[in-house]
């Protein structure tokens, strides 16, 4: 565990048998190995030096949402739950700490704290929101926070009714629009797209629809319900698309199916957009990730809203306003990371 | 039909003529190529049909796995729910694989859910039993997720069990998504089994159908090829067997055999060369059949191929009837050329006369050398008074030719006698002897005249002649001439010093005739040249009879022209001589003084063999041919026999007499001893020997006798006076 400010967390530590409580009721720590071992764990252990990468790329000024990065006159506390360490959520945190004076980190994959204890802590402190990132952070902040909860990096948010009275979330993927108007950039010729995606995402189809006709392209879509339904629908539906495009819907999505899909699609020659960088080694032609500044500033705005009491005036899922894209040079061969190129984010 | 029955023949013919025990080549090569194809043949079908079988069962599980490409598509009843399309798309799937027996799914926990066939019987389904779900089950995840099995009954079956999960990735795994890190927290869940039944035996089926057929192709196809082969060999080696007829021909003299052109290189090439060898051979025969037919030295027809032409000309005559003229044709004085120019002058006035007489006779006469200056004429066609127009032409345009050697100019004249052969006069014996006896009375009666021939005044004489030709015939083939030996006795000592071998026939009459008699007949029927040879041998067996009884025995033998026709009269005269061992030396062979003076090479040839082997030569009847006492000195004799014309009246004749003397003065410087013949008495021997003659031969010497006898001639004074002298 990660803490900015070793001095608040006495106070928050007073807070944790409440919390305790509180998630006893709710029941929301189902998932979590919760135990009243882990209670009563100790204090969580000396903060270390905060391990922050700098965006991986730099906003392009001409389409980035202009971002008011001014600090708030009076500042907001904020407890930052992290579902790991894995650097896409990591990146969010450090981003959160040039927007907020006093940050807590909680990260869930740290088996000392458990999530009961850890939100007994952030229950007891001055943290005015919980800024959770990732889909278990939200899923624990969901149950035991006692103060509003911001969610990010959680593309279903839906299945887990994750929005709420106090629960406000940021979008888990870079814009549609802008993720199709750097593909299309990137490949001018694509005519059709397939896109596939579980069930519960209607809003999302929908803005995908919208994207797809304003940059005069063909969207296909399928519902898949695992993922062995989504290689099934990929399968029939690779034929007459010249372009997938992969969203990060985890239900419809194993190792062995995107590999699958991948060799598919490149011995056919479709193009395929993945939601993360990490995936262009499959054969992926070209990744359009979100921008972990643009998701704190996001987080920043919603949390200023919710300080300010205007939490009712905040959309339930705020979406991004950059995009990170990096572009395959070789797309016909999938192992060949060293061809994998940035361009700049919008 | 016709034809039909026709080829049958011709081919029950042709098998009849085969040669038993022999191989027909056809057959042979046939053989060699059935036999090969039927080996490459049985080879490449056992190589199908067992390589197919081999490949099959080697690609049933190579196949069987490609399958488990499809379990995903395969599986979608199970993760796919309630979707009628795909289960319409999956029976259509089932249906147009027919190696697909069925497709069976399952729950869970293994039990039957339900299975797609194109059997019905096969819908019907069990449960999993517990090891194989628990087997099946421990392959979620692997990275060959199915079982295998072949069917220990049947390689051809196949059973393919899979478990079908889904999977998904870890709720946040996806926003960092690693392809090589190993995601734990994903989740996987089992939704059922599918097993796969695969049946190939329909496949295999076809496959061996398929081969079947091929073999079976194969097969016909050998057959074909076969059957086309054994057309193209027989139509290729029909070429040669097409040779057989022309070249049997051929070999039967045929030499206008016409080959047919042959379609293919190598018997064109044979052909071609048969074509060569028939030409050269044809070239050749005409080369011989001229000089069999041909005078060499005038090209026209030698006597042989006259008288095939006569022969078949009398031919004519006896079916056809009607006459034909034959002309005895003789120039008068032609040895007044040769005497005086020498006999290539001679040769190239027979060629002039053979020249103008072959210009001068009429279209379709035959004219031919009969020999030496003599020319013999056939008329077909010719009556008495179109051969007496032809006959009178002749002599007119013969007479025009002006012949000029060595500055003299020799107009030639000839005599002809002319015969008719008609149905009544028929044999060509007797025709060519009247002609030749027409033509004698033409000289005798002045020369250069034309005389037909009287059928009735001249049939004795003519019949006399063919009577001596048969009598000759008869005499030689039952060896009864006979011979007698008349003494040639030295004039200065009396005593003999050889006997000359004269030849005698008997006559109608059993009584003996002198060669006077017979020797034309003999001549003018070509049997000269046997009787030589009849003399020769008969003087041998003489000699070696009398040879005890007379050691000093020496035999003079006369040889005519006609001996030396053929070259091989010195070999005859040595292997007779060998036989009855007759010393060359102790014989003289005489030859005429014509014979001696014209000296033909091939004359002169065989006389050099004679001396060379030790024969002594005489020059016989010198004085009757007009020869030059020049040549005496240049001849190679040992004798100058004077003819008798010259002895008989010598008592009367100083011409005769001094002609004598000269010769044997002549002879003296030449080393040559002269022999005067006809010595009847003593007055012409005295006076002989004053003329200087050496030897001396007649009837006061001795007559021809049965066999030889040494008698002593008269002697004159003074040669006895010096043989005393010579003796004291």
């Amino acid at each position: 565990m990660i803490v900015r400010d070793r001095q608040k967390i006495a106070g928050r530590q007073r807070q944790a048998a409440a919390l305790a409580a509180l998630c006893a009721l709710l029941g929301a720590c189902a998932t979590q190995p919760t135990s009243t071992e882990s209670v009563a764990q100790p204090a969580p252990p000396p903060v270390e030096d905060i391990d922050v990468r700098p965006p991986v790329v730099t906003p392009d000024p001409k389409d980035a949402t202009v971002v008011d990065t001014a600090p708030p006159a009076d500042p907001i506390s904020v407890a930052v739950v992290l579902s790991s360490r894995s650097p896409a959520f990591d990146d969010v945190a450090t981003a959160l700490a040039d927007y907020f004076d006093e940050t807590a980190v909680y990260d869930f994959s740290d088996k000392s704290l458990p999530p009961v204890r850890a939100f007994r802590l952030i229950n007891d402190s001055p943290a005015d929101v919980v800024v959770a990132i990732g889909l278990r952070a939200a899923r624990a902040s969901n149950a035991l926070s006692a103060v509003p909860v911001v969610f990010s990096q959680v593309f279903n948010y839906q299945e887990h009714a994750l929005l709420g009275e106090n629960s406000r979330g940021v979008a888990a993927v870079a814009p549609l629009d802008a993720q199709l108007a750097a593909w299309k950039e990137a490949e001018p010729t694509l005519t059709t797209i397939g896109l596939i995606i579980g069930p519960g995402h209607d809003a999302l189809l929908q803005e995908a629809e919208l994207a797809a006709e304003r940059h005069n392209v063909s969207l296909t879509t399928s519902i898949a319900s695992s993922d062995q339904a989504a290689l099934y629908e990929f399968k029939r539906m690779v034929r007459n698309i010249d372009g997938f495009w992969l969203l990060p819907d985890n239900r419809i999505l194993s190792g062995r199916v995107l590999t699958e899909m991948m060799d598919r699609a490149q011995r056919r020659g479709v193009s395929v957009l993945v939601p993360t960088p990490g995936m262009l080694p499959l054969g992926a032609s070209i990744s359009v990730s979100t921008v972990a500044s643009d998701i704190a500033a996001r987080i920043h705005d919603i949390a200023q809203a919710i300080a300010d009491g205007r939490i009712d005036d905040v959309e339930p899922l705020t979406p991004l306003t950059e995009i990170q894209v990096e572009v395959r040079s070789a797309p016909k061969r999938p192992a060949d990371v060293a061809n994998v190129s940035q361009s700049g984010a919008r | 039909m016709k034809t039909l029955f026709a080829n049958l023949g011709d081919r029950l013919v042709a098998y009849r003529a085969r040669k038993p025990g022999q191989r027909r080549l056809v057959h042979e090569i046939m053989s060699i190529q059935i036999l090969s194809a039927a080996l490459v043949g049985t080879l490449a079908i056992a190589a199908l049909y067992w390589g197919g079988q081999w490949v099959l069962s080697k690609n049933y599980s190579r196949w069987a796995l490609q399958w488990t490409e499809e379990l995903n598509d395969l599986g979608s009843p199970l993760y796919l729910e309630q979707d009628d399309e795909a289960l319409i798309r999956l029976e259509r799937f089932v249906e147009s694989y027919a190696e697909i027996d069925r497709v069976a799914y399952y729950d869970h926990n293994g039990d039957a859910l339900f299975a797609v066939s194109n059997d019905p019987v096969r819908l019907v389904l069990e449960s999993l039993d517990r090891d194989a779900l628990e087997e099946a089950k421990d392959l979620i995840g692997d990275s060959e997720p199915y079982l295998l099995e072949g069917s220990a009954v049947d390689p051809r079956r196949f059973e393919i069990l899979a478990p079908v999960w889904v999977e998904a990735i870890s709720e946040d795994g996806l926003f960092d998504f690693s392809p090589t890190a190993n995601d734990e927290s994903a989740t996987k869940e089992l939704v059922g089994f599918v097993a796969i039944h695969l049946d190939f035996i329909l496949f295999h089926e076809q496959l061996l159908a398929s081969i079947r057929i091929a073999i079976l192709i194969l097969l016909v196809l050998l057959v074909g090829f076969s059957l086309y082969g054994r057309h193209v060999l027989q139509r290729a080696l029909r070429s040669i067997s097409e040779l057989e007829e022309p070249i049997r021909e051929l070999a039967n003299g045929n030499l206008a055999v016409d080959f047919k052109p042959a379609a293919h290189r190598e018997i064109s090439d044979i052909v071609d060369a048969l074509k060569t060898t028939a030409s050269a051979l044809s070239e050749r025969n005409s080369r011989l059949l001229k000089l069999a037919n041909h005078d060499s030295l005038t090209g026209l027809f030698n006597r042989r191929r006259f008288v095939e032409e006569l022969a078949a000309n009398l031919l004519g005559i006896v079916r056809k009837g009607g006459t034909s003229a034959l002309f005895f044709i003789d120039l008068d004085q032609f040895k007044y050329v040769n005497d005086l120019c020498g006999h290539p002058a001679g040769d190239r006035l027979i060629r002039k006369v053979a020249e103008q007489l072959s210009r001068s006779v009429p279209d379709g006469a035959i004219v031919a050398r009969f020999g030496g200056d003599e020319f013999v004429v056939l008329l077909p066609g010719a009556d008495e008074d179109s051969s007496r127009e032809a006959a009178e032409r002749i002599t007119r345009r013969l007479r025009r030719v002006a012949h000029i050697e060595n500055e003299h100019i020799f107009h030639i004249h000839c005599s002809i006698g002319v015969t008719i052969a008609s149905v009544s006069n028929i044999h060509q014996d007797e025709l060519i002897a009247q002609a030749d006896m027409a033509c004698r009375e033409a000289k005798a009666a002045g020369r250069n005249r034309v005389r037909f021939f009287d059928l009735d005044g001249a049939a004795e004489s003519v019949d006399r002649e063919v009577g001596w030709m048969n009598r000759l015939r008869k005499a030689l083939d039952s060896d009864s001439l006979e011979l007698r030996f008349q003494p040639i006795n030295d004039i200065h000592s009396g005593k003999t010093t050889h006997h000359e071998v004269l030849i005698r026939a008997r006559g109608d009459d059993g009584s003996l005739v002198s060669p006077d008699a017979f020797l034309p007949a003999a001549v003018r029927f070509g049997l000269m040249s046997e009787i030589d040879l009849w003399v020769i041998r008969h003087s041998a067996i003489a000699y070696a009879r009398y040879r005890k009884k007379h050691p000093e025995l020496r035999l003079a033998i006369n040889i005519s022209a006609n001996a030396f026709e053929s070259e091989d009269l010195p070999a005859y005269v040595r292997a007779t001589f060998d036989e009855f061992r007759v010393p060359p030396e102790h014989i003289v062979f005489e030859i005429t003084e014509s014979l001696a003076i014209r000296r033909p090479a091939h004359v002169e040839r065989q006389v050099g063999l004679l001396r060379d082997m030790g024969c002594k030569l005489a020059l016989d009847d010198f004085g009757t041919g007009y020869s030059s006492l020049s040549y005496l000195q240049k001849l190679p004799f040992d004798y100058i026999k004077i003819d008798g014309a010259f002895v008989v009246d010598l008592v009367d004749s100083p011409v005769d007499q001094k002609l004598i003397r000269l010769v044997a003065e002549i002879g003296s410087e030449a080393g040559m001893k002269t022999i005067a013949e006809y010595v009847e008495n003593a007055e012409a021997l005295a006076l002989l020997e004053q003329l200087g003659v050496d030897m001396v031969q007649g009837f006061l010497v001795g007559k021809p006798e049965v066999e030889p006898r040494f008698a002593t001639s008269p002697v004159s004074l003074k040669s006895r006076r010096e043989r005393k002298g010579t003796a004291r």
